[in-house]
């Protein structure tokens, strides 16, 4: 039985030495006879080559072109094959120095970079590449690699669009390895934030290429090569005509201008000033760029219109009016005769002027009468019908949440800030849990521990050019020529009645009251003028208002700092970038307005020389 | 028991060469990590460094198992076998994930893959029990329970996701082939290979056709005519118009995702052979069988298309493609082969000469010290060095067979082939995919690759057997 399967001894052998023959053949073949292969390896082989993808550009809501793509060229050397190298002339191409050149080179061609291809001079222009290319048959082992860098077409928008820059490690970490080193990625802005629309999809091919790293051609027919996909196209909500008029109007001011849409949420505008040209971030110069940025006193980085926060000042009035409508405490025809002063137990508070009582809310909006919203605050914070002072502050304190204060809007940009309205834990500790209307007093007109943003205060404006509720705001208007997943719509829970009666107040402001200066013949708006207190120095000038007062287009919150009242500059700032947005043009009667703005400076004339 | 001086026979030629390859895999591995920049200096954290203190401990585990009695591993066979089945089970639950397997049993910096050791365990456990009293393969119950053995680790391996290591214990059907399992499963084996490869790469149509053409030609073919080749070229014009009109004018006006385009094709098919054997007065009782090939091998196409693209999974199929070269895949296996023929192909007839190849030390090729070592061998040496070191492995295989067949014990004559197999698949998988002739699979060339565990696993496997044949006069069970 042991040996009875001799015969099959063979079949093991012959397929052994079959196998061996087979292989020997194709490596014969390979090795001695094939030069296809033997060619691509002196050629030192084939390459996959990155292809990166165009990023998506970006339009204005009138489809004007806002970002695109600009040519530059990447210098990359490989070590090994510089052979012979003419340095003066290469140098006085790329326009650098020579102790610069050997000891960047003296770096490179230790351990395995020797052997690679090693970044050497990154975005050039295309100019400077075409200088090099004439002669680079005298520089092998140095070879252009192209890429794209942005361009804005106007020096606007900067803290929106936001800048691209090379990924660091924590970006190819956090994107799963997704990036490689040396690609770009939106690092601020819009930019940023719709970063995975706008980069694309990277490509790559494979090609033969020679030792002066010349593509010889594609591998396999370019079968294996993958095609890069464009980014896609943004469509903004920004209107870039009155982004650049808000720019021209904050010149030599510190300060910053919110224009929305009130029935989609849409941002028309986002100003913030100082600024400075996108362009400074785009390309070689950018990290030296940054870092003077940086250095600025007068911080450009720093985007005002949803960062910076200040006391609301009067602006914040019908916010307290609201709320007392809203709970029952008042009704719009709630009279209350100033006289000048109001008393509190401990002291005496004045009013800022002088005026006729105001005989309902809407007059009260009108003359900005300070006694009236202390009283109105004091009823609704000492109500009988509330349990304490606390639960009806508390109440209170949720009313201004459901407008937008003291929480992040919901922007598309990163780096919003909340602003504040103080809870009542905090309160509590800071009173030792015994406090009142009057210990808080100061909240009703704005001031106090209360700040917010430019942004939010356009959002609560839009609340009541919306009679009732906001959308959360946002830039976007399409992506791709798609529109995005809707925004959020946030009711306010107050009554379109109440909101009537205040923009009513509104109206009469612009009409009649502190606003009057700012009216624009045949346009009928409303809006409310404010000043922040400001312990640094002069008070700033702050108006939110909206237009036409029936069925609004614009929302607008402007705040100039250090411009003193908002009736001066806030007010009829905000009337000038009305008046461009629904009539295009501003008219005669109104441009020696225009004029002392344009002309006005607010910025310490000792920072500006910097 | 004396072991008299069984130590003295030890087959000199078989450890001679096992030393000659695995000084080869050391001398390799050194020059994939060399540069010319910092040559640095023997250190044991390398990889050679490590390959290097595994080889010293290996060749101490050979002498242990030279001194060790051979009635071990008779005697606890099964013991052995059982032990590292659990093994298997233990690291399906214990295991760590190494590139996509979850194969790997890890203490520290070491990580040991028991599947090395399950080629052992199975070679171990087939000689055993076919060295048995009274079994005989052509038995249906003793085939079974021999599928068994082989199975239960194919099965475990299975599901730890490792399909280099199956295909590796596929190749004991040799070893079965040569204990008596009838040659016909060998056959059917390359056959379905064959054809689900086929189906998987072709389009079912063309493949239908082919079979049929290839079909007809052995139909019609007859020795005795006077112009045989002549009669063969007009069937085939004849096959071909008929080809070109039903793919033309036929298949157009069919509704899409229409299946009886087969169904008329095999109608078509069997007509034409019914005509030819009855104008064909010699006609051959062969005509059966062809019909009948022809329809199981059509159904077989047809049905391997259908499980492929209805029961598995869009990863699975992912996988099977990327095998089959089908699909460009993330990790670019199209582009490594295309690298690694590059590097051979550059070695030239005499080769550039040890540490000069420039594809080696750039890391063009990747997995360079494991899978693809044979690259810098014949980057580096030519064709000259390929030849040499095919020869080598050749005569080491051939030396083992021979060996297997002086055996007087069964039991070590099975175990002596299933070490042959194992040494074979691998030595032809991973050659083959080096220079493009098989899919991209990750498996070691035995002795040379880079890993400490796969050589201490070959080794064991090697040494048992040449133990066993220090005494190969002597009848074992």
């Amino acid at each position: 039985m042991n040996k009875k399967y001799t015969d099959r001894k063979g079949v093991l052998q012959i397929l052994i030495v079959a196998i061996a023959v087979i292989f020997l053949l194709k490596l014969f073949f390979l090795q001695v006879i094939d030069k296809k292969y033997k060619e691509a390896a002196e050629n030192n082989a084939i390459n996959k080559v990155k292809l990166y993808s165009d990023r998506g550009l970006i339009y204005d809501r009138n489809d004007e072109l806002l970002v695109y793509n600009q040519p530059i060229y990447d210098i990359k050397v490989i070590p090994r094959q510089v052979k012979d190298l003419d340095t003066t002339l290469f140098c006085s191409l790329l326009d650098i120095e020579k102790e610069q050149f050997i000891s960047k080179m003296k770096k490179l061609k230790s351990g395995i970079s020797y052997y690679r291809s090693n970044d050497f001079l990154k975005q050039i222009t295309s100019l400077e590449f075409t200088k090099f290319q004439e002669f680079s048959f005298k520089f092998s082992g140095f070879y252009g690699v192209p890429r794209t860098i942005r361009k804005f077409k106007h020096s606007t928008g900067a803290l929106i669009f936001g800048d691209i820059g090379e990924v660091d490690s924590t970006d190819i970490k956090n994107s799963d390895n997704y990036y490689l080193p040396g690609d770009y990625i939106g690092k601020s802005g819009i930019e940023k934030v719709y970063e995975e629309y706008l980069r694309g999809e990277r490509g790559y091919k494979y090609v033969f290429v020679d030792k002066f790293h010349n593509q010889k051609g594609a591998f396999n027919e370019g079968l294996e090569d993958l095609k890069p996909v464009s980014g896609q196209k943004l469509k903004l909500s920004l209107d870039v005509k009155l982004q650049m008029y808000g720019e021209k109007l904050l010149q030599n001011k510190i300060g910053s201008l919110v224009a929305i849409e009130p029935s989609t949420g849409e941002i028309l505008a986002l100003v913030s000033n100082p600024t400075f040209d996108p362009n400074m971030l785009a390309g070689r110069e950018r990290s030296d760029n940054y870092k003077l940025l940086q250095k600025n006193k007068l911080s450009p980085l720093f985007n005002r219109a949803i960062m910076a926060q200040y006391p609301p000042g009067s602006t914040f009035k019908p916010v307290t009016a609201a709320i007392a409508m809203q709970e029952g405490i008042i009704s719009k025809n709630f009279p209350y005769k100033c006289n000048l002063s109001y008393s509190i137990p401990g002291y005496t508070l004045h009013c800022s002027h002088r005026h006729t009582s105001a005989k309902n809310v809407m007059d009260a909006i009108q003359h900005s009468c300070n006694p009236y919203f202390w009283h109105v605050f004091r009823t609704n914070i000492d109500n009988e019908k509330y349990q304490d002072s606390k639960q009806a502050y508390t109440i209170w304190k949720n009313y201004c949440t459901q407008f937008g204060f003291d929480r992040k809007v919901g922007i598309d940009l990163l780096g919003e800030k909340e602003g504040n309205i103080p809870s009542t834990q905090y309160y509590n500790k800071l009173y030792n849990g015994s406090w009142r209307a009057s210990t808080i007093i100061s909240l009703a007109i704005g001031q106090g521990e209360i700040t917010v943003t430019p942004l939010q205060l356009a959002n609560f404006y839009t609340i009541i050019a919306n009679r009732g509720y906001y959308i959360e705001p946002h830039l976007i208007k399409k992506i791709d020529d798609k529109n995005p997943d809707p925004f959020l719509k946030i009711d306010s829970k107050l009554s379109k009645d109440n909101l009537e009666a205040i923009a009513q107040g509104l109206l009469q402001v612009v009409d009649i009251g502190t606003g009057r200066r700012s009216k624009i013949p045949g346009l009928i708006f409303g809006g409310k003028t404010g000043t922040a207190q400001n312990p640094h120095g002069d008070h700033h000038s702050i108006f939110a208002g909206f237009a036409p007062i029936d069925k609004p287009k614009i929302v607008v919150a402007t705040i100039v700092e250090n411009a003193g009242g908002g009736s001066a500059f806030a007010a009829p700032m905000s009337s000038l970038i009305i008046e461009k947005y629904l009539n295009d043009t501003i008219m005669n009667s109104r441009k020696w307005l225009e004029k002392s703005i344009l002309d006005a400076v607010f910025i310490d004339s000792t920072m500006l020389s910097q | 028991m004396r072991r008299d001086n069984s130590l003295g026979k030890i087959d000199w030629i078989t450890v001679i060469l096992y030393v000659l390859l695995a000084c080869i895999g050391l001398a390799f591995i050194y020059a994939t990590t060399y540069s010319p920049i910092n040559p640095s200096f023997f250190r044991f954290n390398t990889s050679y460094g490590k390959q290097f203190i595994f080889f010293g401990l290996s060749l101490f585990v050979a002498i242990v198992i030279l001194i060790l009695d051979s009635k071990f591993y008779t005697s606890f066979a099964y013991i052995l076998y059982g032990l590292i089945m659990l093994l298997l089970v233990g690291v399906l639950l214990f295991g760590v994930e190494i590139k996509g397997s979850k194969s790997w049993f890890k203490f520290g910096a070491i990580a040991f893959q028991p599947a090395e050791l399950a080629k052992f365990a199975t070679v171990l456990g087939l000689a055993k029990y076919l060295s048995s009293y009274n079994i005989n393969l052509e038995k249906l119950k003793d085939k079974f329970t021999a599928a068994a053995i082989l199975f239960l680790p194919i099965g475990l391996i299975l599901l730890q996701g490792d399909v280099g290591s199956m295909l590796v214990f596929s190749s004991l059907v040799f070893l079965l082939h040569r204990e008596g399992l009838e040659s016909s499963f060998l056959v059917i084996g390359f056959g379905l290979i064959f054809f689900s490869v086929m189906a998987l790469l072709f389009s079912s149509y063309v493949l239908i056709m082919s079979y049929a053409f290839v079909l007809i030609l052995v139909f019609f073919y007859n020795r005795k005519d006077a112009y045989p080749i002549l009669k063969l070229i007009y069937w085939s014009l004849f096959f071909i118009i008929i080809n070109v009109v039903f793919s033309k004018f036929i298949i157009p006006i069919l509704p899409e995702n229409f299946t009886f385009p087969y169904i008329i094709l095999a109608l078509l098919f069997t007509i034409i052979l019914c005509v030819g054997f009855f104008l064909n007065r010699s006609g051959k009782p062969i005509i059966k069988l062809l019909i009948g090939v022809f329809f199981a091998v059509s159904f077989y196409t047809l049905s391997v298309n259908y499980l492929f693209n209805n029961i598995l999974k869009e990863h699975h199929r992912n996988r099977i493609n990327i095998i089959l070269g089908k699909i460009h895949d993330p990790s670019n296996v199209g582009y490594n082969l295309e690298q690694s023929k590059i590097a051979i192909s550059s070695g030239g007839f005499f080769g550039k000469g040890y540490l000069k190849g420039t594809q080696t030390m750039l890391n063009y090729v990747p997995e360079q010290s494991t899978d693809f070592i044979f690259t810098s061998v014949a980057e580096e040496f030519g064709f000259v060095g390929s030849f040499f070191l095919i020869t080598i492995y050749v005569a080491f295989l051939l030396r083992l067979i021979f060996l297997a067949e002086r055996q007087r014990s069964q039991f070590s004559r099975v175990y002596g082939y299933g070490v042959v197999s194992i040494f074979f698949i691998h030595f032809a998988i991973n050659i083959a995919m080096t220079i493009g002739l098989a899919p991209v699979i990750g498996i070691p060339l035995p002795f040379l690759s880079y890993g400490g565990s796969s050589l201490l696993s070959f080794t064991i496997l090697l040494f048992v057997f040449i133990r066993l044949d220090t005494q190969n006069m002597l009848i074992l069970r």
